[in-house]
Formats: C-alpha cells, structure tokens, sequence
C-alpha cells in the first residue's frame, strides 16, 4: 500500500487577507508607508510572493528618503515590477542631498518608463551637490549654471498621459529625434537645460498631437536661439526659457497663456482668454499678439521696482481693451521715482468688471495707490484686495520726505463714485488707520442698494477687539442698506520671515 | 418661479431607492446616499432601479453598515456645497471645522469593527464602487500592517507561511534591499 500523501499546511480557514483579489490587496499595499513595506510581504507566503510586484502604481523611493543608497532601491523596484501597464510612477530623490545621480542611471529609470507606463510619470531630481558646485558659475542674474551639462536622452513615451520631470538644472536633455508621443495630454519640464529648436519641436503637434497645458519652467536654452511652438491642440502654456530671442507660438486652441523672458515673441492665438506677462517688462513692439481677441476673460499686469528694477507688463493694455477680471500685482519699494513712474504707467487700465490687486510689497501710502488704480475703473462689480504676508507691512505713512503719495490730493476720489460696486473683498486687513480710512473713503462713494457683500479677512486668531471696534465703524456706514452682508473672516497667518 | 424650484427640490430629496442584500432584506434610501456608490449611481442613470435594486454579494448585516457610512457622507457632501457660499464669517467656519472633526470622529468609530467585517466592507466597497469606504477600509488594513514583521502580520491575519525555508530565503535574497 502506498504510504498517505503528507498532510500538506492548508491556508488557514479564516485567512481572509489572502483571498482578496490582487487589486485589492495592491490598494493596500499602496497605502503602506514605502515600496520596502510592500516589498517585504513577499516571504508572508506562496501566495504573497508575487502580489507587489504587480502593483499598478509605484512611488519610488519612500516619501522624505534622504539617503543615496536608496537609489539602488529603485533599480531593485524596476527590476523587479512585472505589471504590464503602469497608471502611475514616480520617483522623487530631490531630497537625496550630496549625491549626484548620472545620466545613465536616470536613463534606466525613463527606458523603463518608457515600456511600461501608460498614465503618468513624474520625475523629480537632485540640485547639484556640493562636488559638482566647483562646475557652477554664476550667470548675469545671479543663477547657477552649469559649465558643461551631462547630456540625459529622453525616450519616446507613447503611452504616457502626464509627464512632470524636474531635472534640478543637472541635465542638457534631448528629446528624441522622430517618434509621437501619441497619448500625453499634460507635459513639465523644469530645471533642464535644452536647445531651443529640439524644445520647440518636441512640443509641438508633430510629436505631441495631443498636448493640452504645457509648462516649460526654469528651462536654460544651451545657447541663445529662437523656439517655435506650432500646436493644433494646446490650451494652457506656460513659458519661461531663459536665452530665448524670439517666441513664436501658432496655437489655435490656446485659452492660456503665461510668458516670462522671450527677448521678442510673436503670438498667434485667436481663442485666447486669458494673459499673465512674467518677468522683464512687456514692449508691445516687440511682443505681438498678432491675432489674438482684444477683449480677454482674465489679464494680468505687473508694475514693481524690486531689486531696483523696473518691471512692468502695463503695455499689454495697448493690445487689450479689456478683461472680465483685471488682475494688477504691484511691488513698489521707497524712492520716488519709481512712484511717479507708477503714476504714469498706471494711468490708464483696460476696461474690466473685477478687479484684483495684488500688493506685494509697498513702501509707500497705502490709500493713494489704491484710490490711483480705482479712479481708472469706477465700472467695476467687484473689487479684491490682497496683501503679501510674507513681507513686514508699511504700518505709518511712506518715509521718503517730499513722495508724492504723502500729497492730500493724493487721497482724492475726483468725484468718482463706484454705482456698479457689488462686492468688496479685503484679504488681510489689519484694522491700521490708513486701512480703516481707505475702506471708508470707498464705502462712502459706493451705491448702497447695489453693494451686496463686504468682506473683510483678518490676519489675527482670535479676533481682536481692538480690531472688531475698527471694523464695527466701517459697519456702520453700511447702515443704510442693511441687507449688505459684512462678512469678518479670521485667518492664521504665519509670521514675517525676515 | 421660487416656489416650483423648493417643490423640485423637495422631490428629488424624497426620491427613494430599494436596495435589496443578498438574504433578501430590503432597505429604502434616499437617492444622494445611494448615489455615493457608483455602481448604483449609474445603475440609476440607465433607469434600471425600478423594483429595487438586489445586491446579491452584500449580506443584509454588511449592507446595513455600508448604507450607514453613506448616509452620514451624503449629509457631508451636501454641508461642503453649502460652504462654496459667500456666507463666510467665523461663526460659520466654527461649525464647518466641528462637522469635519465630527466626520472624522464618526470614520474612526465606524472602523471598530473585527477582521472579518472589515474584509466584508473592503469587498462590498469594491463591488459597490464607493470610492471614500474603499480608501478607509484600505487604509485601516494598511496601518494594521504598516511596521510590522512578517511573522506578526501573519499571526494577525492567519496567514500559513507554505514557503520552504529555501525559498524564502531566495526570495529575501531577491528583495534584500527592502529588508535592510
């Protein structure tokens, strides 16, 4: 007689984690704190061995890892994944300091990706270390550059959807020659360097058919050249590759559009909604909007004299008429100078129904600026006040003797009165005098029946009451209509850092 | 005009869904808890819920906790629309950070159930494609295990390890990084 087979160890009855599916036993694993977790159940049994290393969704390595050698942790990951079709990779080693990662070990990383992904990959590499410092010098602007870049040979990603690689300025990339990638829909690139022409044609619909926001940031072109972008169907685009002499953009379908630094661009973009001009002053001799819609959903405008600099984008109101929001962001330091020329510069808007002020920085009176842009645009529904709490305020009046923003007439209202005026919006309002006296100089020439809401956010947790008296006289000169809502928010905001 | 729209309303929030378990036991729902699952929310869509709706993989005791989650949910998905208003002072963001720290609270409690109910939640959260009660469930299972030694996951999940000593040594051999 034969002897019994042996009694073999049977899954245990109640073992319940064991007969979930893979994709459910993967949505556990991915919520594990690092791959190393995921990777260890495979000595749980049989049955485990195998489950991670099919995950769909791989970020590499653990979240807040520092050290280099995990990066032979991720070769190890890569070697190991066997899932056909990846919906997600990352790997971040920004934070891996003192290390420099070569060109062929990322590489590695996007060849893999390259075969597998079908979703979205995001990359995210090292500042220089210390070591290759000796190879930086400093540029006319005061940014690092590297004297010679490693050159980073992207592959052809045919089935990835969202690309975001950081290449933390280590890297001269190039794309490849020929090939689509046929599926991405969401492209990043920042901190590479790039040839302008490889940059223009990689992006464009030749080799990104599908292409919708594109955002191209802190891209150092290997030597100064022109870039042409052609997209049939690009939405949003965000631009800013320094060395660039002309910009030329021929996007039909483009909503969005937010330039810093081309030395000239010629823009063709009839369904253009919205502009945001970064950066260096905008010169519409040199900067064209050769067909573009003069009335915008959304224009940004920027006037500021940080670093003694003048920076102002003003000139996109000779191109646009007018914009449904008006966005204007303002740094102006002391001198005089710079606020005359403010003065001048802002003397005239485009035509717009809100209006949003940005105030970063200001040495000066604060009402007067403010009763400046408002005289320009009594049509306005709605008005937003921000201030930068980054920056210690200006709390007295401005200190340079003889500044014209210290002048009575400059807090006249030239008898403009805000009948349209529905909604007040005031980030940030620490309850000073100056404040307290612009608020109601505006509230005293608004229409009381058309004013729906005031509202007032307060830098402060708990409210003061010294504050709450302040904003209790502004109250009361709503009184007449009582059904404007006055609405007191309060926020904690984080102390000035310097 | 005013008043048609408040009777609309009114009768979308009256809208009830049958949704039969697998022991036949019958629960009446309104349609926004129903709808927090996805499998029903299209099932509602094609117009197939006349008669109720049989779920034959989800126990009448399961079902019960499933459609509690979802009530208490709905209520929090409808709070959230109501806080995009321009209403806005600090009275009213007191209540919005209570009713999350509410909703929170109620998650917790709600997880104190034993293994075999959570495997249960975890499977019918699939099936029924409720996306949050997948997330939660998930994530509790994941922090059971999270900093654990295999040899502790498997007595808490009952795991029987049929690896041979050879082969699980291969196989930390072949994953040596992620025990070091």
């Amino acid at each position: 007689m034969e002897p019994p087979p042996p009694v073999r160890r049977r899954r245990g009855a109640d073992d319940r984690i064991s007969s979930l599916p893979d994709e459910l036993l993967h949505l556990i694993l991915l919520r594990l704190p690092s791959i190393a977790e995921a990777a260890r159940t495979s000595v749980l049994s049989r049955r485990w061995r195998r489950v991670w290393t099919h995950m769909p969704e791989l970020v590499l390595p653990a979240p807040a890892t520092t050290s280099p050698a995990n990066l032979d942790s991720i070769d190890a990951v890569l070697r190991s994944s066997s899932a056909p079709s990846l919906h997600s990779l990352k790997i971040d080693v920004s934070n891996i300091g003192q290390c420099h990662v070569p060109a062929h070990r990322v590489e590695s990383w996007l060849s893999f990706a390259s075969e597998r992904l079908a979703g979205k990959l995001c990359v995210d590499l090292p500042w220089p270390s210390e070591s290759h410092l000796s190879r930086l010098r400093l540029d006319h602007l005061g940014r690092f550059v590297c004297e010679r870049e490693e050159e980073l040979a992207l592959p052809l990603f045919e089935r990835a959807t969202e690309m975001d690689i950081d290449l933390g300025t280590n890297f001269f990339l190039r794309p490849p020659p020929v090939g689509s990638f046929a599926a991405l829909t969401c492209l990043t690139i920042s901190c590479a360097h790039m040839d302008g022409g490889e940059l223009g044609r990689i992006v464009s619909s030749a080799q990104c058919p599908r292409l919708r926001k594109l955002w191209l940031s802190t891209i150092e072109l290997v030597a100064a050249c022109d870039v042409t972008i052609c997209s049939g169907s690009l939405e949003y685009l965000y631009y800013s590759a320094s060395e660039t002499i002309t910009l030329e953009v021929t996007a039909p379908m483009l909503l969005e559009i937010l330039v810093s630094d081309p030395k000239e661009a010629y823009i063709v973009a009839p369904k253009l909604e919205k502009v945001d001009w970064k950066g260096k002053c905008y010169d519409p001799g040199r900067h064209k909007f050769a067909v573009a819609p003069r009335h915008l959903r959304s224009l940004k405008i920027m006037y500021s004299t940080y670093f003694s600099t003048l920076i102002s984008s003003t000139g996109l109101r000779q191109r646009f008429d007018a914009a449904n929001v008006l966005m204007v962001s303002l740094a102006l330091l002391e001198g005089i100078e710079g606020y005359v020329y403010f003065l001048t510069d802002m003397d005239k808007l485009p035509a717009c129904e809100t209006l949003i002020i940005h105030l970063f920085r200001n040495n000066h009176a604060f009402a007067p600026i403010m009763l400046h842009l408002l005289r320009r645009c009594s049509c306005i529904r709605k008005l937003k006040l921000h201030s930068d709490w980054r920056v210690p305020r200006q709390t007295g009046p401005c200190s340079t003797s003889g500044c014209p923003c210290l002048l009575p007439e400059s807090y006249g209202m030239d008898g403009c009165t805000f009948d349209a005026l529905e909604e007040i919006e005031i980030s940030l309002f620490t309850g000073s005098t100056e404040e307290e006296e612009f608020v109601k100089l505006l509230l005293s020439r608004c229409n009381m029946v058309t004013l729906k809401t005031v509202g007032l956010t307060v830098p402060f947790v708990p409210v003061t009451s010294d504050i709450m008296e302040v904003v209790e006289g502004i109250r009361a000169i709503c009184c007449p209509n009582t059904k404007v809502q006055f609405n007191v928010r309060s926020r904690e905001v984080p102390k000035p850092s310097f | 005009m005013a008043s048609a729209g408040s009777g609309d309303e009114k009768a979308a929030a009256a809208a009830m869904i049958t949704l039969i378990s697998s022991d036949n036991e019958k629960f009446e729902v309104t349609e926004a808890t129903a709808t927090l699952s996805q499998t029903i929310r299209h099932m509602i869509e094609d117009g197939c819920t006349d008669g109720g709706v049989p779920l034959p993989n989800v126990t009448s005791k399961i079902l019960a906790r499933v459609i509690e989650y979802c009530k208490k949910h709905a209520t929090a998905a409808a709070g959230e629309e109501g806080s995009s208003s321009s209403f806005s002072d600090a009275a009213f963001l007191e209540v919005d950070r209570a009713f999350l720290e509410e909703l929170e609270e109620f998650d917790d409690a709600f997880l104190e159930v034993d293994r075999a109910t959570l495997f249960d939640l975890i499977l019918a959260a699939n099936y029924l494609d409720i996306k949050g009660l997948l997330n939660l469930t998930c994530q509790k299972v994941a922090d059971s295990v999270k900093g654990k030694t295999p040899e502790q996951i498997r007595e808490m999940y009952n795991i029987v390890n049929d690896l041979t000593p050879e082969e699980e040594a291969e196989i930390r051999r072949e994953t040596q990084w992620a025990f070091e």
